[in-house]
């Protein structure tokens, strides 16, 4: 790492922590922020443009209304929520399960290697989608089941280096000596082994964070993602869809707070690896 | 599929002098074999290209003679069907009762069928001459008419003798309606040709009509204002302002396409209260759903049918109109003092408009202590457990109600019904008496008394009837009617 | 010459016979996979496939038709006896063979997918050398911002965005389609921009060019960030080389050390990237197919999924799987051809 670079990777970790905290607070603080009940209908007010443009334009509806007349603004502070709880769900949740089988699999070698990476190439041949789709058919509609769709499949990246790493670290002075002395595999395992997977899996973490935000608008998109009851910024987006030529605002804000959370994350996880990675 | 494809060849050398053409864009899909479809569009496009006996014209209520010249019913269970004596197939060969017959076989044996249901009540077929056929049904069916003329897609015998299902239907189109099928390409189009030498082929209508599956109303609409498409069905309501803003399209309007409406399936808690079931009627704000959501493209509902269709009345009794005050009190006398909490189902994308008004539905219910918390499953599994009676409280749309006959029967008939569980013996003796009346006015009077019964016992809250709008290029004249099938016939060129 | 390449070849042919038979059991097994997913998911295909007039009997009778009134066991062993001789059978929608029904609709998805790649390699790799040979300078930074630009932009709603802005207001390309309606549609070999090119037929060509253009882009802007971060990366870290070093020491121009040494090595990196995301194009075209209505395999997967068509739905299903892990081997052997340091194992 050149001595220039400093500023810039600090540059963009603060960027992207900035982001990545405003969109915590404003998830934490949606009921004082938001300027109406984000459910609260009028079908007299319905499609109405954003302020700014336009005569039809309702004061107070800042970013304008949707199809039933509901403040877009207020449902874009509440939809925030929606996407916190699923990336962080789904980060945590993959990187539990990917981290534990990848180890348990680079550790002991053998057949419950074979067999795990078995299960990993057969899960991974899948059509990213299908997996998920067919589990929110089978299981039904509610934010549980939507974390346990996009983590059936976000386990493997954490899977695959965890495993490499422990390959590795297996044969190293530290975790040798640790065997020798008589450690059982949980204890070098939990010890040794894990905190030195846990660099690799933050960087693959954020990954992770920005492809649920992205897949939660895209199941949202086909009519599978978190219950209508839940205002969702995939969920808006899927509904704005079908009045994009006649009320673009409806798809056009949701997709930007999609892109700028996801921006956020991506810059911090960059940010996180320049600094974690001694070699650049 | 070298003859398609030398055909189109063919059609695309002689499209030089001035060929008119039509390019529907259609929600529907085509496969060669016709009776492995059962929708609307199937049956139009199989009559006007390989033909049928009669059809049923939206626009007139009628049926319409096409190949069958006249037909009486001599007893309540015979038809007898009477022929044109001047109908050839493409390879001229004389279009006769035995293709009838044939065709009524394929139509309940082929390996592929999907339309046994329309000719399930036929009890036996037979060709009398060459130009009679005569047809006899298992019990008295006052609308059987409509299944044996609008229903059955006539084929020619001899072709399947010589080919077989497969290569008869993808390689020998054979026809006698006024157009033959140039070019099919499995769920995507479909080019038909005007049969020059068909007796009901006319001068007015388009030489081409081209069918291209186009799945997203966006895409039809925007296809339409490029001038690449002259036919958008089906648009959505919110959309007809930009084609009313284009000067090379306008919007035309049609009767009725499908009938809305929440069921309320009584065996389960707590639809099996007749006093809730008439609260959420007087709960939902038709006229202003209709007005804002659906730009006023529907007609109201206050009965399972609406103006235009068989058996209307508008003197129905009782009607409900909206009335939050009366619905609340009905809530609380149901025995709900603190509101009750239910689910409704919603489809999404399926039907007009659907999942903003069930969303805008579930507001006017909580406002009336109704608790409504939406669900939108999946279509798949949503149909599934509609069908099976697992869902109390759901939205849907029945579609070609022409007679309200058997929709009455299909929802709320006992041992009929499994989507509303709905039983009422009184409803149906009512029913069986209705399909047994011959007599139109006669048969219209019992309709009516089973309507009103279940207007008042409201196992469903009928919602209104959405209008089938259409997108129509200014160089032509077309009025869409209640099915998204477009006959080349009515179609005709402005100058 | 050639002779040395074919020899030079030889071992990999072997290599990618024994690797790609490897591959049949996973294939098999994802089959089964689906086939009990697919049943287990609730939906019936009989009552999805019946019009809306139909009565319970009517149901019943096609379920028989169709074969679902079966064993699972029975129905799975008749299915595996039939894909064995390559038979997929009939799809429960369009009543025709499954293998001719995806046949129709492959080219266009792999068209799609193809272009969709090469705007991204096209924009991606030209980006991430400018930015790695000028580590943290003004064209760095901006380089890195379009690259985070395009990984972060939800796809298919920039695609909407696009449909609006440059196909609704601007009318300057078309939202939707293949190519214009009316124009000739014979397939020769489904793919579009061939069949014209072979029929000589240039509106044709330029209609589908016009076509292809906001779905290709659409989908490929994702992977444009992808492939210019890593390109980015790899020439920074060959740049660092000892050999890269010598070469420079040894007075080769800057540009010749670029394309020489520094692209041969980073290229690996490239190929897999880029093998990588082919394949997730593949399925993630499912929601661009559906925003711009192509008619690919995308959007006959969704339609298969939401209409119960097992066959369709189990015959995707495979194709997918193997084309991913045929992917996946052509990748890893690639990387040998590029780079013969790295040997197989």
């Amino acid at each position: 790492m050149t001595e220039r670079a400093f500023p810039k990777i600090r540059l963009k970790l603060a960027l992207g922590l900035a982001i990545v905290l405003a969109v915590l607070a404003v998830s934490l603080a949606a009921g004082w922020l938001a300027p109406f009940d984000p459910d609260e209908q009028s079908l007299r007010l319905a499609l109405r443009p954003p302020i700014w443009s336009g005569a039809r334009a309702v004061a107070g509806h800042v970013l304008g209304t949707d199809q039933l007349g509901r403040d877009i603004l207020s449902r874009i502070l509440y939809g925030a929520r929606v996407s916190v709880v699923i990336a962080a769900a789904v980060m945590l949740a993959s990187g539990l399960i990917g981290v534990l089988l990848g180890t348990i699999s680079g550790f002991f070698g053998g057949w419950v290697d074979y067999t795990l990476q078995k299960l990993v190439e057969v899960v991974w041949a899948f059509p990213p989608l299908l997996l998920a789709i067919a589990i929110l058919a089978f299981l039904g509609q509610g934010l549980p089941i939507l974390i346990l769709a996009l983590v059936s499949q976000r386990w493997i990246p954490y899977c695959r280096v965890a495993r490499a790493q422990a390959l590795s670290l297996r044969s190293r002075d530290f975790v040798v000596a640790a065997q020798a002395i008589g450690a059982t595999p949980w204890r070098v395992i939990s010890r040794h082994v894990i905190p030195n997977l846990l660099q690799g899996a933050l960087v693959i973490g954020t990954f992770t964070m920005a492809t649920a935000i992205l897949s939660e608008a895209s199941l949202s998109f086909l009519g599978l993602g978190v219950p209508p009851e839940i205002p969702s910024w995939g969920g808006m987006l899927a509904d704005g869809r079908a009045y994009i030529s006649t009320a673009w605002w409806l798809a056009l804000f949701p997709g930007l707070a999609i892109f700028a959370t996801v921006f956020g994350i991506n810059l911090l996880g960059d940010g996180l690896r320049d600094l974690l990675d001694p070699r650049r | 599929m070298r003859q398609v494809a030398f055909l189109v060849a063919l059609l695309l050398a002689t499209a030089a002098h001035a060929q008119t053409r039509v390019v529907v864009g259609s929600t529907g899909y085509f496969t060669p074999n016709v009776y492995a479809q059962s929708d609307a569009e199937g049956y139009v496009n199989g009559c006007q290209t390989y033909g049928c006996m009669g059809y049923y014209d939206y626009h007139t209520g009628e049926l319409v003679p096409m190949l069958a010249t006249s037909w009486e019913s001599t007893d309540p269970v015979t038809w007898v069907f009477h022929l044109r004596h001047d109908v050839t197939w493409q390879d001229g060969t004389p279009v006769t009762a035995d293709d009838v017959v044939h065709s009524h076989w394929r139509q309940m044996n082929d390996k592929l069928t999907r339309q046994v249901s329309n000719g399930k009540d036929v009890k036996t077929i037979e060709a009398v001459d060459p130009h009679t056929v005569r047809i006899t049904t298992n019990e008295p069916i006052a609308p059987f008419l409509f299944a044996a003329l609008d229903r059955l897609t006539i084929q020619s015998k001899h072709v399947y003798d010589q080919y077989g299902a497969d290569l008869a239907d993808r390689e020998h189109p054979v026809g006698f309606g006024p157009y033959r099928i140039a070019q099919l390409v499995t769920g995507q189009r479909m080019v038909l040709e005007k049969n020059q030498a068909s007796p009901f082929a006319i001068p007015t209508s388009p030489d081409q009509l081209i069918f291209q599956v186009m799945k997203e109303p966006e895409q039809r609409v925007t296809a339409l204002l490029n001038g690449e498409i002259q036919i958008a069905l089906y648009v959505p309501p919110h959309m007809i302002e930009r084609i009313k803003a284009s000067s090379t399209a306008h919007v035309a309007l049609g009767t009725g396409i499908e009938n809305n409406f929440l069921i309320m399936n009584p065996s389960i808690k707590p639809w099996d209260n007749k006093k809730l079931r008439q609260a959420v009627n007087h709960a939902i704000d038709k006229d202003a759903i209709i007005d804002s959501i659906l730009d006023g493209l529907a007609d109201r509902l206050d009965g399972p049918i609406g103006p235009g269709q068989y058996g209307y009345d508008p003197n129905l009794t009782p009607k409900y109109s909206y009335d939050p005050a009366r619905a609340k009190a009905l809530v609380k006398e149901a025995g709900f003092p603190d509101g009750v909490a239910v689910e409704l189902y919603s489809t999404v994308n399926r039907y007009t408009d659907d999942k903003q008004t069930s969303e805008a539905i579930a507001a006017m219910l909580r406002a009336v202590g109704i608790k409504a918390t939406l669900k939108t499953p999946e279509w798949a599994k949503y149909s599934a457990d509609a069908e099976a009676g697992r869902i109390g409280f759901y939205y849907l749309g029945r579609g070609s109600v022409i007679d309200p006959s058997p929709f009455l029967s299909q929802y709320f008939e006992t041992g009929v019904t499994t989507r509303t569980m709905y039983s009422n013996p009184e409803l149906d003796k009512l029913l069986v008496q209705e399909r047994a009346t011959m007599q139109p006015e006669q048969r219209k009077i019992v309709l009516g008394r089973a309507m009103s019964l279940l207007n008042d016992d409201a196992p469903a809250a009928f919602l209104w009837r959405m209008r089938l709008i259409a997108g129509i290029a200014n160089s032509i004249d077309f009025t869409p009617a209640g099915t998204v099938g477009v006959r080349g016939n009515d179609i005709t060129f402005k100058h | 010459m050639r002779a040395a390449a074919i020899s030079l070849l030889r071992p990999f042919a072997g290599q990618f016979a024994r690797r790609a038979l490897g591959v049949l059991p996973v294939v098999a097994l994802v089959a089964l996979l689906v086939f009990l997913l697919i049943h287990a998911v609730p939906g019936d295909p009989a009552e999805l496939l019946s019009p809306e007039d139909a009565t319970k009997a009517d149901i019943e009778r096609l379920r028989v038709q169709l074969g679902l009134d079966q064993s699972l066991a029975m129905q799975f062993w008749l299915f595996m006896r039939h894909a064995l001789t390559g038979d997929f059978g009939l799809s429960f929608k369009y009543g025709e063979p499954v293998g001719g029904v995806i046949a129709s609709h492959l080219p266009a998805t792999l068209e799609l997918a193809l272009a969709a790649s090469l705007i991204a390699v096209a924009i991606g790799v030209p980006l991430g050398i400018w930015a790695g040979s000028r580590p943290n300078s003004w064209l760095d930074n901006l380089a890195s911002m379009v690259g985070f630009f395009g990984i972060s932009v939800p796809g298919f709603w920039m695609g909407i965005m696009l449909i609006l802005v440059v196909a609704g207001s601007l009318h300057w390309l078309p939202s939707s389609g293949r190519t214009e309606i009316g124009l000739d549609a014979r397939a020769i070999t489904g793919f579009l921009l061939l069949d014209t090119l072979l029929r000589g037929d240039a509106a044709g060509f330029a209609s589908t060019l016009r076509h292809l253009a906001l779905p290709a882009l659409t989908l490929g802007i994702n992977m444009v960030g992808i492939i210019m971060r890593v390109t980015r990366s790899a020439v920074i870290e060959t740049m660092h080389e000892d050999y890269v070093r010598t070469a420079r020491a040894t007075g080769q121009t800057e540009r010749r050390v670029l394309w020489r040494h520094v692209l041969r090595n980073a290229l690996v990196v490239i190929v897999t990237v880029v093998g990588l995301e082919l394949g997730t194009l593949l399925s993630g075209s499912i929601i661009v197919e559906t925003v711009f209505v192509w008619p690919g395999t995308g959007s006959l997967l969704i339609e298969a999924l939401q209409g119960r068509d097992y066959p369709l739905l189990i015959g995707l299903v495979m194709v997918y799987t193997v084309l991913f892990v045929l992917l996946n081997l052509v990748i890893d052997l690639s990387y040998a051809l590029i780079d013969p340091r790295i040997r197989l194992d």
